[in-house]
C-alpha cells in the first residue's frame, strides 16, 4: 500500500506530534504577526515623549508602565519586536546565501577552492563575533541596515560549515554521481540535487541563528551601537534603563523578557525543526 | 527429550501500533537440542530477526510477547524478570549479528572487550580473563593472536571482526548460539571460513545453534533441521535432507526454484507472482494463497494450520490428507 | 567481424598514497591494473571478484566517474577516453549505470516522473515536455511500474520497485551499454528474479549489452556469456561463461566457485581460501594470488604470470594453469 506523502508534509506530521515544538511555533507566530502590525497593534505612539508620565509605574493605560521621556514601554516593546526579528531574519538570510555559496564551492570542488573556503572559515570561526561586529558598525555608522549587514556577513561561517558537510556526504551519493554519467553539469548538480537536499539543514541553521543575531543586536544597541535613537529596540531600552533599575526594575523587566521569549521560542523551534527534518531520525 | 537445551512453544510477537495489532511473529513453535543446528530462512520482513528478540524477551517497543512460551534448559524465559534475563543473555545464549562492526566497540581493543564480557557473567581477575581471551582468539583461528588481542577492531577485515565477534560469543560456552545472519556481508571465501569455523565450534563445544539467513544455500550447508517462514508464521517445518529433495510447501518451492543455480539452463527465472502482504493488510485465508499457484476458494477463505507428520510439518491443505505419520 | 560497442584496452587507474605522514616515499594502489576486454551488443560481460578486487574501480574509470590513469576506452568506435564537452555528452548518452543500492541511488527530493526525466532533460532529446511526458510513462510501463505512481517519491516504494526506478532511468535514453554494478545485491531472492528476468527481456528486445558485476556467483553464471575474474585490481581469469564455470583454469576461479553454498549438493566443501586478500597497498610479489595459492611454486612468488590465451577465447594469469584438475585425476 502506498500513501502520497511528501517529505515535508510528513516532517510537518512529525512537528505536529512534538508539543513544545508546537508551543514555541505559535510563540514565534504571535512575535511575527506583532512585528508585522506593530503599529496596529501598538495603543500609543512609541516615539512620543509625555513628559508628566516619565517613569510611570505599569497601570491600566500603560501596561508596561513609561520610561524616562514618558513614552509607552509596551508599544516600544512592540517596535522593537519588529527591529529584533528584523535583523535576526535578514541577517540569517544574508548569512545563509554567502554560507551557502562557500559551502557548496568548498563541498563540491574540493582541492585549491575547498582549502582556501575552510581557511577563511577558520578565520571567521576563531573571531570574536561581537568585537567584530562592533568594529564593523563602528565603521558602518549605526542603523538598521548596517546591523543587517554586519551581521550577516559575520554569521556566514557556520552555515558554510555546515553545508560543507552535507555536501562532501551528499556528492558521493549515487543519484549525484549517475547525474554525472548522463552529462548533468555542475550547475545541474548544485541546484537539482544539492541544493533540494540541503534545504532542511538551512532551515535549522537559519531557525537556531535567529536567537543569536537578536541576542547580538540586543548588545549592540545596548553599546549604543545598533539602531539609531529614537528607534526602539529591546537592547536600547534595556541600555537606557540601567540608571533607574533599583526603583524603577519594570523599566528593565518588561524588554529583557521580551528578549527571553524571543531566544527561547526561536531555540525550541529550531530543536523540535531539527528532531523532525532530521533524515537520519527516519526511514 | 533429556537433551533439549531450547523449547519455543506457540511464541507470538505482536507490535501495538495505528495500524493496528501486527502479529510479526504468529504462533512458531521449535525446539533444539545439544548440538544440532536450526535454520530459520525467509525473505526480509518475514518475522526472522523479530524470533530472535523474542527468544532473547528483547522486542523493541511497540511490541511485545503476546503468547507461547520459551524454555531454556527448562527455564521458562517469558516472563522473567529483566534482571535475571540479563545474567542469561550473553552466558546460557549468546547472538552474532550480520554486521559485525555495529556489535564491537571501535574504541576498546578487541582482547579487552572479550575478557570484559568474560568477567560480567563469572567472577575471574582480568588477568584470568585477558588469559582466556587470548585463548579464544586463537581458537577462532585468528593469525598472530597477541597482536590482534591489542588492536581495535576498526583495524581488522570484515571476516577477522566477525571472528572476533563470534569468540565473545563463545567466551562463556553459552547453550545456545544464535547466528543472525553472520555472513550476508562477507565476501563467498571468507563466508566459507566463517562458516566452517561455526561448524567446527560447535562440534567442539557441543553448542546448539539457531542460523538465520536468507540463501538456502548456507542452509543446505550448515543446518540439521529447517524452519520456513513466511510473514511471521511457519510454513515448513522439516529436516534440512528431506526439505531439499521433497519441499512440500509452494513458498519454500517458488523459493528454491527462482535462485539462479550454478550449472542451471539460460531460460527466464522462476518467479512467484505478487508480493509479500503487509502486516496490516493480510489475506483473509491462507497467507500465501494470493501469490500461491495451487491456490483455490479454500485457501483463500480458511487459514491452514501445520499438517503432516511430526518430522515434516507444512502449512498447506494440500498436506493435509498426510495427517500424521502419513505419507506423500 | 562485428565490431564491439564497447572496448577497453589496458585500462589503468593508480591511486598515489603517502606511506606516512611525514614520509616522503611514494607508492600507488594499484586499483586497477591493466584491465583490457571487449563487449559486443546483445552480450553480457560478468566480472566477478571478492570486494575491494578493483571491479567498481573499474567500471567507475570506464564510465569515467573517475578518470583513468591510463588506457584506451572506444565507445562505438569514437575513443571515449579523450572526449569533451558537447561531443562526451553526446556519448554519455549511450552508456548508463545502474547502482547497487536501490535507497541511496535515487534524489529523495524528486518525484519518480523527475528523476525519470532527468536524462531526457539533460541531452535535450525531447523537443516538448509533451513528448518527454509520454517517453517517461511509456518507459515507467515497460520496467513495470504503474504510470499513476509518477508523481510519487522514492520512499514510498519497495526496494524491488525502486531498483525499478533505476532500470526505467538507465535505459530511458536507449543506451547501447548499460553497466549494474551489483543491481541485485540488495533484495530479496524472488525480488532477484523479477529483476533478473527484466534485465534480460531488454536485452533480447533492444540488443542492449551489459557489464554485469556481481558477488553472487550463480546469478553472473545465469546472466553473463563473457566472465572476468579480478584480483588485486588485475584480471586473472576471462572466458565463456558456460566454460568458465564448468572448467576454470585459475586456482583462484576454482576457489571462488568452490565457496559457494550450494543447493544442489550435500558436501560442507572447506573453505578453500585461507585468510584475506592483501592489501592493495602492499600487493605481493611475483603473482598477486601466490599467498594464498595452494599450488603456489617457487617462480610464483618471483615472476608475475601474463593473461595468456590458453584456448580459444579462455584467457588466464597462471603459471600452472588447470593444476587442481591434473590433482584431482591423480587417484
Amino acid at each position: 500500500m502506498l500513501t502520497y506523502q511528501g517529505y515535508y508534509r510528513e516532517s510537518w506530521e512529525l512537528l505536529k506530534k512534538d508539543p513544545l515544538a508546537m508551543i514555541s511555533l505559535a510563540v514565534v507566530v504571535v512575535l511575527v504577526v506583532v512585528a508585522l502590525f506593530a503599529p496596529l497593534i501598538a495603543p500609543y505612539d512609541p516615539d512620543k515623549q509625555v513628559l508628566r508620565q516619565k517613569l510611570m509605574d505599569p497601570c491600566l493605560e500603560h501596561w508596561f508602565g513609561c520610561d524616562e521621556h514618558g513614552r509607552d514601554i509596551l508599544s516600544r516593546c512592540i517596535y522593537g519586536c519588529r527591529v529584533s526579528l528584523s535583523v535576526g531574519l535578514v541577517s540569517q538570510l544574508i548569512a545563509t546565501v554567502i554560507g551557502y555559496f562557500m559551502g557548496v564551492c568548498a563541498g563540491y570542488f574540493g582541492g585549491k577552492v575547498d582549502a582556501a573556503i575552510s581557511f577563511l572559515i577558520q578565520v571567521f570561526s576563531s573571531l570574536p563575533d561581537l568585537l567584530l561586529a562592533m568594529a564593523l558598525m563602528f565603521a558602518l555608522g549605526s542603523g538598521l541596515l548596517n546591523l543587517y549587514i554586519s551581521l550577516g556577513v559575520l554569521a556566514w561561517s557556520r552555515t558554510a560549515r555546515l553545508i560543507r558537510g552535507t555536501v562532501l556526504q551528499l556528492k558521493e551519493k549515487e543519484y549525484v554521481r549517475s547525474c554525472k554519467v548522463d552529462g548533468g553539469g555542475d550547475l545541474r548538480i548544485i541546484l537539482r540535487h544539492l541544493l533540494p537536499n540541503c534545504i532542511p539543514t538551512l532551515i535549522i541553521t537559519i531557525t537556531m541563528g535567529i536567537p543569536s543575531a537578536i541576542l547580538s543586536e540586543a548588545s549592540l544597541s545596548f553599546l549604543g551601537l545598533g539602531v539609531r535613537s529614537p528607534m526602539a529596540s529591546w537592547g536600547s531600552m534595556i541600555a537606557a534603563s540601567q540608571d533607574y533599575f533599583r526603583h524603577k526594575a519594570f523599566y528593565s523587566l518588561f524588554p529583557g523578557l521580551c528578549i527571553i521569549v524571543a531566544v527561547i521560542a526561536f531555540n525550541t523551534l529550531g530543536d523540535g525543526l531539527r528532531d523532525a527534518l532530521d533524515p537520519k531520525l527516519r526511514k | 527429550m533429556a537433551d533439549t537445551i531450547l523449547e519455543v512453544r506457540d511464541l507470538s510477537i505482536t507490535f501495538f501500533t495505528k495500524q493496528g495489532r501486527l502479529p510479526t511473529v504468529d504462533g512458531l513453535s521449535f525446539s533444539l537440542e545439544r548440538g544440532e543446528t536450526l535454520g530459520i530462512v525467509g525473505e526480509s520482513g518475514c518475522g526472522k530477526s523479530m524470533t530472535v528478540n523474542g527468544i532473547l524477551q528483547m522486542v523493541p517497543p511497540p511490541g511485545k510477547v503476546t503468547g507461547g512460551s520459551v524454555k531454556l534448559a527448562g527455564e521458562e524465559l517469558v516472563g522473567m524478570r529483566e534482571r535475571e534475563l540479563c545474567k542469561k543473555r550473553g552466558r546460557d545464549v549468546a547472538v552474532i549479528f550480520q554486521e559485525p562492526m555495529t556489535s564491537l566497540d571501535p574504541l576498546m581493543t578487541c582482547g579487552r572487550q572479550i575478557s570484559e564480557t568474560i568477567q560480567a557473567h563469572k567472577k575471574v581477575s582480568r588477568k584470568e580473563a585477558d588469559a582466556r581471551a587470548l585463548e579464544l582468539i586463537e581458537l577462532v583461528g585468528i593469525p598472530m593472536p597477541e597482536k590482534i588481542f591489542r588492536s581495535v577492531p576498526g583495524r581488522l577485515s570484515g571476516g577477522m571482526r566477525q571472528r572476533i565477534v563470534i569468540a565473545m560469543a563463545l567466551c562463556n560456552d553459552p547453550g545456545v548460539l544464535i547466528c543472525d545472519e553472520p555472513t550476508t556481508a562477507l565476501d563467498v571465501t571468507v563466508q566459507a571460513q566463517i562458516l566452517g569455523l561455526i561448524d567446527e565450534l560447535k562440534e567442539k563445544f557441543g553448542t546448539a545453534v539457531i542460523f538465520i539467513t536468507h540463501d538456502l544455500g548456507v542452509i543446505r550447508q550448515m543446518a540439521d533441521k529447517v524452519l520456513v517462514m513466511y510473514v511471521g508464521q511457519a510454513v515448513e517445518q522439516v529436516d534440512a535432507k528431506e526439505l531439499f529433495a521433497n519441499p512440500l510447501h509452494p513458498y519454500t518451492q517458488g523459493l528454491m526454484r527462482c535462485i539462479p543455480g550454478m550449472d542451471g539452463g539460460d531460460g527466464d527465472l522462476h518467479v512467484i507472482d505478487g508480493a509479500v502482504p503487509m502486516l496490516y493488510d493480510l489475506p483473509q485465508g491462507c497467507l500465501f494463497a494470493p501469490r500461491c499457484p495451487y491456490a483455490d476458494e479454500r485457501c483463500r477463505k480458511e487459514r491452514p494450520g501445520l499438517y503432516g507428520p511430526e518430522g515434516h510439518r507444512v502449512r498447506c491443505f494440500r498436506c493435509e490428507a498426510m495427517g500424521e505419520g502419513g505419507a506423500v | 567481424m562485428r565490431e564491439p560497442v564497447l572496448k577497453v584496452e589496458h585500462l589503468k587507474k593508480y591511486y598515489p598514497i603517502r606511506k606516512g605522514a611525514f614520509s616522503r616515499e611514494k607508492a600507488v594502489v594499484r586499483a586497477c591494473d591493466d584491465v583490457s576486454f571487449e563487449l559486443y551488443a546483445g552480450e553480457t560481460l560478468g566480472i566477478v571478484g571478492e570486494s575491494g578486487c578493483g571491479k567498481t574501480t573499474t567500471i567507475q574509470s570506464v564510465i569515467r566517474l573517475i578518470e583513468p590513469t591510463d588506457g584506451r576506452i572506444w565507445l562505438n568506435g569514437q575513443d571515449f577516453r579523450t572526449m569533451k564537452g558537447e561531443e562526451l555528452k553526446r556519448a554519455r548518452q549511450k552508456l548508463k549505470l545502474i547502482f547497487q543500492d536501490p535507497y541511496s541511488s535515487l534524489n529523495p527530493r524528486m518525484t519518480v516522473k523527475e528523476i525519470v526525466s532527468e536524462p531526457l532533460e539533460i541531452a535535450g532529446a525531447c523537443k516538448d515536455k509533451a513528448e518527454r511526458d509520454r517517453r517517461v510513462l511509456e518507459t515507467m510501463e515497460q520496467v513495470g511500474l504503474d504510470p499513476s505512481y509518477q508523481d510519487r517519491y522514492p520512499h514510498e516504494f519497495s526496494g524491488g520497485q525502486r531498483q525499478r526506478i533505476g532500470i526505467a532511468r538507465a535505459i530511458v535514453l536507449r543506451p547501447d551499454v548499460v553497466i549494474c554494478d551489483e543491481p541485485v545485491s540488495a533484495l530479496d531472492v524472488s525480488i532477484q528474479a523479477k529483476i533478473i528476468n527484466l534485465l534480460r527481456r531488454f536485452q533480447r528486445e533492444r540488443e542492449l549489452a551489459y557489464i554485469f558485476i556481481s558477488h553472487d556467483l550463480g546469478v553472473v553464471r545465469h546472466i553473463a556469456h563473457r566472465v572476468l575474474v579480478m584480483y588485486l585490481g588485475c584480471v586473472v581469469e576471462e572466458g565463456e561463461s558456460r566454460e568458465l564455470f564448468a572448467h576454470p583454469l585459475h586456482p583462484y576461479t576454482r576457489a571462488l566457485l568452490d565457496s559457494v553454498p550450494r543447493m544442489d549438493s550435500d558436501g560442507r566443501p572447506a573453505a578453500a581460501l585461507q585468510g584475506d586478500v592483501p592489501s592493495p597497498a602492499d600487493p605481493p610479489s611475483g603473482c598477486l594470488f601466490h599467498t594464498r595459492c595452494p599450488y603456489a611454486r617457487e617462480v610464483c612468488a618471483k615472476q608475475a604470470p601474463e593473461l595468456r590465451e590458453l584456448k580459444s577465447g579462455h584467457k588466464c594469469a597462471c603459471h600452472f594453469p588447470g593444476a587442481h584438475e591434473k590433482e584431482e585425476e591423480q587417484p
